[in-house]
């Protein structure tokens, strides 16, 4: 059912028209998606050298972590990227209230992620499971903290990026609630659920190799 | 209308069929982790997710139904990291290949306290 | 007579120029961003060389010498070289040349300048703070130990890294979806292929440079470890994670200068570019090539020996491309009507300059000299004439090609000429003097050496004084153009592509009325101009 309140979107003036524009936008977000990308593939060839040079060590300190919080994590992500695409179809059809709900749970889902995030790492830093700066932990293995190094590079790059995302999700949200999306105009959820995507697929491959293997 | 014309709607099915299959195979990779399946384990570890990761692309993030330019820069992604990690690991993996000095690096290793700190 | 109004005139006041959405006007800031940055790096220059006309201290200490080589190199690559050609150039023409009204992102484009001069600012600051003496190329395990303020200017070399990647986004964007009807893939100006080439390889590689100086950071914090052997790490990663950005970056710089020439040798030959194709292609040649072949700045790193053999062979490959553009070039100007003004000397100097940079590479790329020429002048040699003589002065080309319409002035042919003149002498008697040390065995940024190489270091830096004073020059007539300068024609060079239909310099919206497509290359004789 199509919103009573639904603002015209203008085309900017350097485009000749909303098809254009999209299309452009589109071509923008999957390059920008191409280099969040390569900016997380290093972290993913450190993990890989790193564990080739000390195979031991990485399998016993993937055991530190917790794999149950890990888990629920994964769903709860896979699940807001669910939401996200329902609330970008909610956009395309006009449908603005299911928008913003599911721009809500989406961004509730974040932030449960971010909490379970938050005790896993201050659970680590109790027990000294840290980058050598701050390692007090007590293990035969003397290149451990070099796997927690990693860990929190890669979790807590991944982590800003949700936070990041939390903040454009908010941001839909007001726009959505002012009528701003709609069959004619639904860019911005669009190009912010790629962004979301993009998070939920790095989460994927973090998931099993430091917490699985 | 313009919209129809650029832009493809995914069918509500579509979305559900692929949240299931990823639950499903989240569920599964935990599953075999817990097995020992010697080296097998990290491949097939990768392999699903990398399976999840498509499936997220694909019909999550429309990939399926993007022509042109789109497709031509996630494939320069999947190339362009293809390359870094076996190019990386053309030197990595065949340190040592014609001198021992290059393994000096791997065998011996300082000693290290628990605060990572070298003692000898 | 009254003026015209124009993107210039429009609107006065700093707010209207530090908020502005015109590519036009972000241009111009970046102009005025990099002329401060090539100031700055050119005097670290000078210092370099003043200090090494004796073996010994001259001016400085070991200590402070280590700084001036690293922020040389810093700011020339990161703040100059990189950014000027997209940045002046790309975002000036391109726009106009597919006939488009701005950029795909204009907003963006906005952030682009911001980051960069943010970057500018950061490294200024550092300076006070401790500047970096790790060579540009920041090394581990020293980068993590030295207590130079590493973190600051690394902050700042993210955030021009960060510039550069939105502005690849906003090239590939605006070129691929953005053209007037007309103008299909191979009927687009070859800058556009350069710029879109060029794009690929923004968007691909520069984010791992963000990676790792942000590893960089990790470890002088909370010491990772990754890169540091006395933790367990390898710094051999750091060098592949570095060039895996570095070598691809300077086809980032070369790329786009190729595209300024293939755009100015037809217009100042009267004549069709030969193997239009063949220079299209070889730009996505190139920056496909150009991932491959990073590990041959690792040959002596101990990197795997089945690394290095393989990095060697896929170098070889990565010039040929190159060398197709070239002969092109060179095949182009052949029984063209050559008109010798002072765009087409600068590039004349380019075909020189950068063939021998490009020769030079080839030398050093091979696997069995570089062993004994790593680290030495021949090094610093080569890539001088390839990021200076060869991409440096295409961008001045370029400059003074578009000059005119970027400001509707015309600077002092006759100056320029001399300027040119004086700055290809210069930058020889500079350079070549290193190619000849560095078979002999000079190491590179040695601050004391034996002196049996002082006589050529002289040479060298007498050179380099030459050189300081073409750039002096150049800065003279190009400003006093600017305020004495004869008003410019819309199409001083006779050229056909869209921004010469364009008006002088142009308004803000562009066109006054719709460009039309014509043919590329048919240019009318000098007497029909």
């Amino acid at each position: 059912m199509s919103s009573t309140f639904t603002k015209k979107h203008h085309v900017a003036h350097h485009f000749e028209n909303a098809d254009q524009e999209f299309k452009t936008c589109k071509v923008g977000m999957w390059a920008f998606i191409v280099q969040e990308v390569l900016f997380f593939s290093a972290l993913f060839v450190a993990y890989a050298v790193f564990r080739g040079f000390y195979p031991d060590m990485f399998e016993h300190a993937s055991s530190l972590l917790n794999w149950k919080l890990g888990f629920i994590n994964t769903i709860v992500l896979i699940f807001s990227s669910y939401t996200m695409v329902k609330a970008v179809k909610s956009a395309q059809l006009s449908k603005q209230k299911s928008c913003v709900n599911y721009l809500i749970i989406t961004f509730i889902c974040a932030g449960i992620f971010m909490v379970i995030k938050y005790f896993e790492y201050t659970a680590k830093i109790h027990h000294g499971l840290m980058p050598a700066e701050w390692f007090f932990a007590s293990s035969e293995y003397p290149t451990l903290h070099l796997f927690f190094g990693l860990y929190f590079t890669m979790t807590g790059l991944h982590g800003l990026h949700i936070i990041v995302g939390m903040g454009l999700i908010i941001w839909l949200i007001k726009r959505a609630k002012k009528g701003e999306f709609h069959k004619e105009y639904f860019t911005p959820v669009e190009m912010v659920g790629l962004y979301w995507h993009l998070v939920d697929i790095v989460w994927i491959f973090i998931y099993p190799l430091l917490y699985l293997l | 209308m313009r919209n129809k014309e650029s832009h493809h709607i995914i069918s509500d099915k579509i979305y559900m069929n692929t949240f299931i299959f990823l639950l499903v195979f989240t569920i599964i990779t935990v599953i075999i982790s817990r097995i020992d399946l010697g080296i097998l384990n990290t491949p097939i570890a990768i392999g699903i997710a990398l399976v999840k990761a498509t499936v997220v692309a694909l019909f999550f993030m429309g990939l399926k139904w993007e022509k042109g330019i789109n497709l031509v820069l996630v494939w320069g992604a999947i190339i362009g990291i293809i390359i870094f990690f076996g190019l990386t690991f053309a030197d990595i993996s065949f340190r040592g290949d014609i001198s021992e000095e290059e393994t000096l690096f791997l065998e011996i290793q300082p000693e290290f306290n628990n605060h990572g700190q070298k003692v000898h | 007579m009254k003026t015209e109004i124009n993107y210039l005139n429009c609107s006065k006041g700093l707010k209207s120029w530090l908020f502005t959405h015109d590519h036009k006007r972000i241009a111009i800031l970046y102009l005025i961003g990099i002329a401060i940055s090539f100031l700055l790096g050119g005097v670290f220059a000078m210092a370099i060389r003043l200090e090494l006309l004796t073996p010994d201290q001259l001016i400085v200490s070991s200590k402070v010498y280590n700084q001036l080589f690293t922020l040389h190199g810093a700011i020339m690559v990161l703040l100059v070289i990189i950014p000027a050609i997209p940045g002046i150039i790309g975002n000036f023409i391109l726009p106009l040349m597919v006939g488009a009204k701005d950029v795909a992102f204009p907003k963006l484009n906005l952030w682009s300048w911001y980051f960069y001069m943010a970057g500018v600012l950061l490294s200024l600051y550092h300076l006070s703070t401790g500047a970096v003496d790790t060579g540009w190329t920041f090394y581990t395990p020293y980068s993590i130990s030295t207590n130079t303020s590493v973190i600051t200017v690394v902050t700042g070399a993210f955030l021009v890294g960060m510039s550069s990647i939105l502005t690849g986004i906003n090239f590939l964007a605006t070129i691929h979806m953005m053209r007037i009807k007309e103008m299909g893939w191979f009927k687009m100006p070859l800058l556009l292929w350069a710029f879109y080439a060029t794009a690929v390889i923004q968007i691909i590689a520069t984010p791992v440079l963000g990676i790792t100086l942000l590893l960089l950071v990790m470890e002088r914090v909370a010491h990772i470890g990754i890169f540091d052997p006395a933790l367990g790490g390898d710094p051999v990663l750091f060098q592949h994670f570095f060039w895996f950005y570095s070598h691809p970056a300077v086809y980032i710089m070369v790329l786009p200068a190729m595209g300024v020439i293939s755009e100015i040798i037809p217009t100042f030959c009267r004549k069709k570019i030969f193997g239009y194709k063949f220079i299209a292609y070889s730009s996505i040649a190139i920056a496909l090539i150009s991932f491959l072949v990073w590990g041959h700045h690792l040959y002596v790193s101990g990197q795997s020996a089945f690394a290095s053999m393989a990095f060697g062979l896929l170098t070889f490959i990565v010039a040929v491309p190159s060398g197709i553009k070239v002969f092109n070039w060179i095949a182009t100007m052949y029984k063209g009507a050559i008109d010798l003004r002072s765009p087409f000397l600068y590039v004349l100097a380019f075909l020189v300059l950068f063939t021998i940079g490009g020769l030079t590479g080839i030398i050093n790329g091979t696997l069995s000299l570089d062993l004994h020429l790593h680290d030495t002048y021949f090094i610093v040699s080569h890539f001088h004439y390839t990021m200076m003589g060869g991409v440096l002065i295409a961008f001045i080309a370029g400059l003074h090609y578009w000059w005119p319409k970027m400001f509707g002035k015309m600077y002092s042919e006759r100056l320029a000429r001399i300027t040119c003149g004086l700055l290809f002498l210069g930058f020889n008697i500079t350079f070549i003097s290193q190619f000849i040390l560095g078979t002999r065995g000079m190491p590179r940024r040695y601050h004391n050496y034996l002196p049996e190489f002082q006589s050529l270091h002289i040479i060298s830096s007498i050179g380099a004084f030459i050189v300081g004073l073409a750039f002096f020059m150049m800065l003279y007539y190009l400003i006093d153009s600017l305020f004495r300068g004869k008003k410019a024609p819309n199409n001083p060079w006779g050229g056909t592509t869209l921004e010469w239909q364009a008006s002088s310099p142009p308004v803000t919206e562009n066109f006054d009325q719709t460009p039309e497509m014509r043919e590329l290359y048919k240019y009318k004789s000098k007497d029909e101009l």
